[in-house]
């Protein structure tokens, strides 16, 4: 069971309605950890937007750069202004 | 930090990258200006990306001095996309027309379907129906059903019609009236008998009787005359011939067999497979199912004819099946030949009553011929 299954759990949530969407943690504004990416659509130094299927999340700031790049997960550093569904 | 590159997603080159650290990969694009987009990792040492295309020379340095693998996959510019419209227009046209001529076709009559005729004739009906102006290709609203059933309704033999449209089809259903019972005439020439037998029973209405029970009759053989005997002079007077007459027949059978058989069990494994066909053009690839040995099932359905529309579907179900080796017992084989051969014989039999006697004969260290006599008192002549 990963982390976020575990909070889920906790929290009561349906998990198998939320297991096909994401999850996403702003480290103090320094970093965004993204779980559930299907494609990254956009990159520059200061807008990142990723699909997550059916949301997509922007995340905005300076200096945007990407630290890891998996295939469900991926992790931007930089300083993180803004994360937002569009 | 260096300059926004916000990348457009609609065109560019598509490009296949082999190699590991993509991270680096993607952050030193950006780092030089190149503005990628719909970026897919399918894999650790794989990932797609689209390059604007006044950025693949730079990205293919990029990548070169990187030392990655890359394949230019596609290319999407306003002016290939423009050319991949007008390819496709002409389809669209095709579709477009297509659905409006159905569309107007739907409210015509294209197929006129009468069942339940046997007295009268269907040609007739058809003939009839075209007379009153419904045929192929009239519209549909111009059909008065309770004045349609009526005109059918008119014609001998008719008892009751419905009618119905089924997509483009008129469904005329007919109903006819039941004839009484006619006994069927007396046998001018005489009654024969059907097959060898030794007779039991005659029962002559009509004529005179040519045999006697116990009497061995061949195939052909007349069994009642069409005449009587004058009782003054003993002469023949011509009489239509109407009776019955019962024999026993009896009937060989013969069945070779092994007790040691390959057979081929289905192992509970299938795969369904869909053709479809239109104008009886295949439409799509072959598809395949992956067993080695395999029993088929198939049926051909014509699920639109209602509607108008050419395409066939055939449905093949694949079975996986398995060889096994199968030692059979001999008594059980015997019954089971046995049970074969006069099945249908004692449905033929008067009462069901049959007679059966077996030889069994061994051909090899396997292998057996059974014969099965079968006897049974039948129906040979009938008139």
């Amino acid at each position: 069971m990963s982390f976020y299954q575990e909070i889920g759990n906790i929290l009561g949530l349906d998990w198998a309605h939320i297991a096909g969407g994401y999850s996403l943690v702003n480290y103090n504004g320094e970093a965004v950890y993204i779980e559930g990416v299907k494609k990254l659509l956009v990159i520059s130094d200061t807008e990142i937007i990723v699909d997550t299927g059916k949301p997509r999340i922007r995340v905005s700031g300076e200096g945007l750069a990407i630290f890891s790049l998996e295939e469900k997960t991926m992790v931007v550093k930089g300083t993180i202004n803004r994360t937002e569904e569009v | 930090m260096k300059t926004e590159n916000k990348a457009k997603t609609r065109y560019g080159t598509r490009i296949l990258i082999e190699g590991f650290n993509q991270t680096r990969l993607l952050n030193t694009l950006r780092g030089e200006g190149v503005a990628c987009s719909c970026i897919d990792k399918l894999s650790p040492a794989k990932i797609y990306i689209t390059v604007a295309q006044k950025d693949c020379n730079k990205t293919f340095a990029i990548l070169k001095k990187l030392c990655y693998t890359y394949t230019v996959t596609a290319s999407v510019s306003p002016r290939s996309f423009g050319r991949y419209l007008i390819a496709k227009a002409a389809l669209l046209a095709c579709i477009a027309l297509f659905t409006v001529l159905y569309a107007f076709s739907y409210r015509f009559i294209w197929r006129i379907e009468i069942t339940g005729a046997e007295k009268v004739e269907t040609a007739a009906i058809e003939r009839l129906l075209a007379e009153n102006g419904i045929k192929r290709g009239t519209a549909k609203s111009g059909i008065n059903f309770t004045a349609l059933r009526s005109l059918v309704n008119a014609q001998d033999d008719v008892l009751e019609t419905s009618v119905s449209f089924s997509g483009v089809t008129l469904k005329i259903e007919v109903t006819e009236t039941i004839d009484a019972y006619t006994p069927p005439p007396p046998a001018v020439n005489g009654i024969f008998s059907r097959c060898d037998a030794v007779v039991t029973r005659i029962n002559a209405e009509s004529g005179t009787p040519l045999v006697q029970p116990g009497s061995r009759v061949f195939s052909g053989a007349k069994l009642i005359g069409a005449y009587r005997i004058s009782a003054q002079d003993q002469t023949e007077i011509p009489v239509g011939a109407v009776g019955t007459v019962y024999g026993t027949v009896t009937f060989t059978d013969s069945f070779a067999f092994s007790l040691n058989q390959t057979v081929h069990v289905r192992t509970g494994k299938k795969r369904r497979r869909t053709e479809y066909t239109l104008f009886g053009l295949k439409i799509g690839a072959k598809e395949r199912h992956g067993f080695a040995a395999y029993e088929t099932e198939t049926r051909e359905i014509y699920a639109f004819q209602n509607w108008f529309i050419p395409l066939k579907m055939r449905q093949t179900v694949y079975y996986q099946v398995s060889e096994s080796r199968i030692k059979y017992d001999l008594a059980e084989r015997t019954q089971y030949f046995t049970d074969t051969a006069t099945a249908n014989r004692s449905i033929q039999a008067i009462g069901g009553e049959l007679t059966v006697q077996t030889k069994l004969e061994q051909i090899s260290q396997d292998g057996y011929i059974l014969h099965v006599f079968t006897q049974a008192e039948m129906l040979i002549a009938q008139n």
